[in-house]
């Protein structure tokens, strides 16, 4: 054999896993064939954050001006998409360095399954390996529409290689994706931005109150919502195209709303697993809709064959990838570790962002189980007050006999950071009783979260007396 | 003057009483009669009213203080009044139920009530030098382990107990890391960290391993834990009281309702608002049935047989988590009429807590409907000091022996359980006939 663990595919769970093993003593190799650092630092998580960072000071410049700052911003596109490829570029760079200190042989090209042990690259070399981890990722799926290979039409890639800001933008799809587009589009200087999601409320795989949150967020921006409809025409029209939108079936929302037009099209509903051309035939791995079925060790139905990250379609997530990556590989090396989803959050990078991880009151109930909510409203929070952001909310579930975290929804600015503590904390199984001894620090955000965790029992100091929610 | 606030003796079996709120403030006034104070004892929360007027100078008992009998709990007074140099009076407190957030101060200077927790100590196997020994110290009984006969604590024991970690009110086993969710499971199932298994590989112990060692964690709640109410511990005592030192019998005794049916019907017609029951012609008749037989009415004090003048009917009422017995008085020399809209008044009262302490406290024998539940017959427990109670079971038409011929009859079944301490089984029979003859032929009263 040439290597104890191949890994196929050098994004977040490629590469993580490639260090992983090597930290635990294997001979281990990542297979890219594209760039290392898959679409998170090439296309997606790290890009997108870049572009909204330059947001920020666009968006909040009124608030500024409230302060007493004057603040007058004009963007240069092209400077703030040289230097979204220069943090793209370091990080890219930072991971290969990772990856050779750590003594991971990087191979480049792309993999096929000659049989469970051994891999063909590029349909020259061969390599054999005891175990290979599957790590090959996925890519935007474009929904069958009428018309949808018209010049304007992007999928989620497109934003990347914007010249200059179109002045009318639909973007099909009113998840994180879409949110963080139709924020970025908007902030520099698109006059229109049309938000147009299938289900009846915008963020439909979170917690009910974060989507209407970032609704109100979205609107604030002067951002056009569009629920319970879908994309049936792109037509071209005039210099433009026209968007024929009707009801999603079973919407209640009943009259439909008229075309749209517009100069560009962002359709960002879903992705697809990389699967095609890697001979998984040839060894029977067996998957559901082409994406890999595998265990909650990562394992698949071939035994030294393991799968991690999008691929295996359970959270597609750079920070789920990231860990399903190393369990792997841990795994084959003897370990018996298990992903846990509700352990992962999910986080909005709007502008305030909003985050959750675990259970909302929907799985919970689901589940049977017993529950109390805790909800502090961040407009009590004087640390929200003087960063003149006083809105959003903090809201913990618990187990209501022993106070068990269950979940928490976070929807405010710092959402993305004030999780952290959820994520801890659930992994380490704490209970409400834990956030209620701890101390934190005055006036910060984070108080939000003792003030939520004394509310699981209506006993919220900072908020007027009244019931919990 | 000052005059010291006691706690009520509120009937016989009554030994002691918690307070539950003071209506008054260290330095208010009071006036006789006003109520003072309320505490929980036998079956009720009742208000207990100043016995003296003046100013509320001292506080001995503070809500949740459970105060014997004459205990002092409070000193009234002239406004500057010297206060008289009483040792301040140690009691037990159960906090359960008390709303801590209205606790009166106490007043006056270095007189601060003592008050240790309830002592637990009390029903444990230890010799006394090893209850004294371990009050001393401050160790609670139940951790330490005797060696002497049939596991009796000695005072070797007590100085031989080292103490375990116990800042947080968790047990030894906090040394070993674990979750907080596991902690509490573990402490949940009784289990000590200690003997439970770590599985996970991880470096500590996580819910999964305590469900892993204590098999049902994951099912459904197997029971649930229900606190017992003031009411439903009185009821408790008051019964296991009864159990264990009335000598009880019961004697069981069919009678024909054709007559009380007949009666009711009358009255009826007669006051139809009033809608008198089968109970209220019961109350009535077996209390002139009870002139006959004095010890039936009758309790058992320390060394002697009270025989009350006196015949108090009390009814068992069923209120939300318990029974309590309100009384009318004087049954025997009542009206049917009147006796059905005191028990209706009675009973209103008793579903709402307005009873006054004389109505609880002033039965002299006791009846008990269970016919309402299709109950037929049943041993009535006896609610002391009384010596007999009569249990009622439902009137049901039946095949009945009259004159050699089989003939439909309502009937029904009397239970009568007395105190064998205070009656012998002859007399009692004699009573149950003497109420059998009333209810049969309840004109016979007339003539009584």
């Amino acid at each position: 054999m040439d290597y104890d663990i191949c890994i196929i595919g050098g994004g977040p769970a490629g590469y993580l896993a490639g260090i992983r093993a090597a930290q635990l003593g294997a001979k281990t190799a990542v297979i890219e064939m594209d760039e290392l650092g898959g679409v998170c630092t090439n296309r997606g998580c790290i890009p997108t954050k870049a572009l909204l960072e330059v947001s920020a000071p666009i968006l909040s410049s009124e608030k500024w001006s409230d302060m007493g700052v004057g603040v007058r911003c004009s963007l240069n596109i092209k400077t703030a998409m040289t230097r979204m490829n220069d943090v793209v570029g370091y990080i890219r760079a930072g991971i290969k360095a990772l990856l050779d200190s750590n003594g991971v042989d990087i191979i480049k090209g792309k993999a096929r399954f000659i049989d469970r042990y051994t891999l063909k690259i590029n349909d020259s070399q061969t390599v054999s390996s005891k175990f290979i981890l599957i790590a090959s990722g996925s890519s935007p799926a474009l929904p069958e529409i009428e018309g949808i290979k018209q010049e304007g039409v992007f999928s989620s890639d497109g934003i990347f290689t914007m010249k200059e800001v179109p002045e009318r933008v639909a973007i099909i799809g009113g998840g994180a994706i879409g949110i963080e587009y139709a924020t970025i589009v908007k902030s520099f200087g698109a006059k229109k931005v049309v938000l147009i999601e299938f289900m009846d409320r915008l963020l439909p795989l979170m917690d009910p109150d974060i989507g209407s949150y970032e609704k109100d967020v979205m609107e604030k921006l002067g951002i056009d919502i569009v629920l319970s409809h879908k994309a049936s025409r792109i037509s071209s029209s005039g210099k433009g195209m026209k968007l024929d939108l009707e009801p999603s079936s079973g919407s209640t929302a009943g009259r439909s709303t008229g075309p749209v037009d517009v100069d560009r099209i962002f359709v960002v509903t879903g992705r697809k697993p990389n699967t095609a051309g890697l001979g998984l035939e040839a060894i029977g791995v067996s998957a559901s809709k082409n994406w890999i079925d595998v265990n909650r060790a990562m394992r698949t139905s071939v035994d030294n064959v393991y799968a991690a990250g999008d691929v295996n379609g359970i959270k597609l997530l750079a920070h789920a990838a990231f860990h399903q990556g190393m369990i792997a590989v841990e795994n084959m090396l003897g370990a018996k570790k298990i992903f846990e989803p509700l352990l992962v959050p999910s986080v909005v990078y709007s502008k305030p962002p909003v985050a959750m991880i675990g259970m909302d009151e929907r799985a919970a109930q689901k589940a049977g189980m017993n529950i109390r909510t805790g909800i502090f409203d961040l407009a009590n929070s004087p640390m929200a007050l003087v960063h003149g952001e006083p809105s959003g909310f903090m809201k913990i579930l618990s187990d209501k006999k022993y106070g068990l975290v269950l979940g928490a929804s976070i929807a405010g600015e710092a959402a993305h950071e004030l999780i952290a503590v959820f994520a801890g904390g659930i992994a380490g199984e704490m209970t409400v009783d834990e956030l209620r001894k701890a101390v934190f620090a005055h006036p910060s955000l984070s108080e939000g979260i003792a003030e939520a965790a004394w509310a699981v029992d209506g006993l919220s100091q900072h908020a007027l007396k009244k019931g919990t929610s | 003057m000052i005059s010291h606030v006691l706690m009520p003796k509120l009937g016989l079996v009554m030994k002691k009483g918690r307070i539950i709120k003071w209506y008054k403030k260290v330095g208010e006034y009071v006036k006789e009669g006003e109520p003072l104070f309320q505490i929980s004892t036998e079956k009720v929360t009742i208000d207990v009213e100043a016995k003296s007027s003046g100013y509320l100078r001292v506080l001995y008992a503070m809500p949740g203080t459970i105060v014997p009998v004459s205990g002092i709990i409070g000193l009234i007074g002239d406004k500057d009044e010297l206060l008289p140099d009483i040792k301040p009076p140690v009691y037990e407190i159960d906090k359960k139920g008390i709303d801590d957030s209205n606790v009166p101060n106490t007043g006056g200077a270095g007189l601060k009530p003592v008050s240790v927790d309830k002592d637990r100590n009390n029903d444990i196997k230890a010799s006394p030098a090893a209850k004294r020994f371990a009050k001393e110290k401050g160790i609670e009984l139940s951790k330490i382990k005797g060696t002497g006969p049939d596991g009796r604590i000695t005072e070797t024991d007590v100085s031989n107990y080292k103490p375990e970690e116990s800042t947080h009110g968790i047990d030894r086993s906090s040394g070993i890391p674990a979750t907080p969710y596991a902690r509490k499971l573990a402490q949940e199932h009784g289990v000590s960290m200690e003997h439970i298994v770590q599985t996970t590989g991880e470096r500590k112990i996580y819910a999964q391993d305590v469900a892993d060692f204590v098999p049902d964690t994951g099912a459904e709640e197997a029971s649930v834990l229900m606190p017992m109410t003031d009411i439903r511990r009185a009821v408790s005592d008051r019964m296991s009281y009864s159990a264990h030192t009335v000598a009880p019998v019961t004697l069981g005794m069919e009678v024909v309702a054709e007559e009380l049916l007949k009666l009711k019907y009358a009255l009826s017609l007669s006051y139809p608002s009033d809608k008198v029951t089968i109970n209220d012609i019961l109350v009535k008749l077996v209390a002139v049935a009870l002139k006959k037989h004095p010890l039936a009415n009758a309790s058992l004090e320390d060394n002697a047989i009270r025989i009350h003048k006196v015949i108090n009917m009390g009814i068992g009422v069923a209120v939300e988590g318990g029974l309590i017995v309100p009384a009318i008085s004087n049954a025997d020399k009542k009206s049917i009429l009147q006796i059905s809209r005191e028990s209706k008044d009675l009973i209103e009262r008793a579903k709402t807590g307005r009873l006054t302490l004389d109505e609880l406290s002033r039965g002299t024998f006791t009846l008990t409907n269970l016919g309402a539940f299709g109950i037929d017959m049943f041993t009535p427990i006896i609610n002391p000091p009384q010596s007999a109670t009569l249990g009622i079971g439902k009137i049901t038409k039946k095949p009945w022996v009259a004159d050699d011929k089989i003939e439909v009859r309502s009937t029904m079944v009397l239970s009568l359980t007395f105190d064998h301490r205070i009656i012998d089984g002859a007399p009692a029979a004699q009573c149950l006939l003497t109420i059998k003859q009333y209810l049969e032929n309840p004109y016979m009263v007339f003539g009584a």
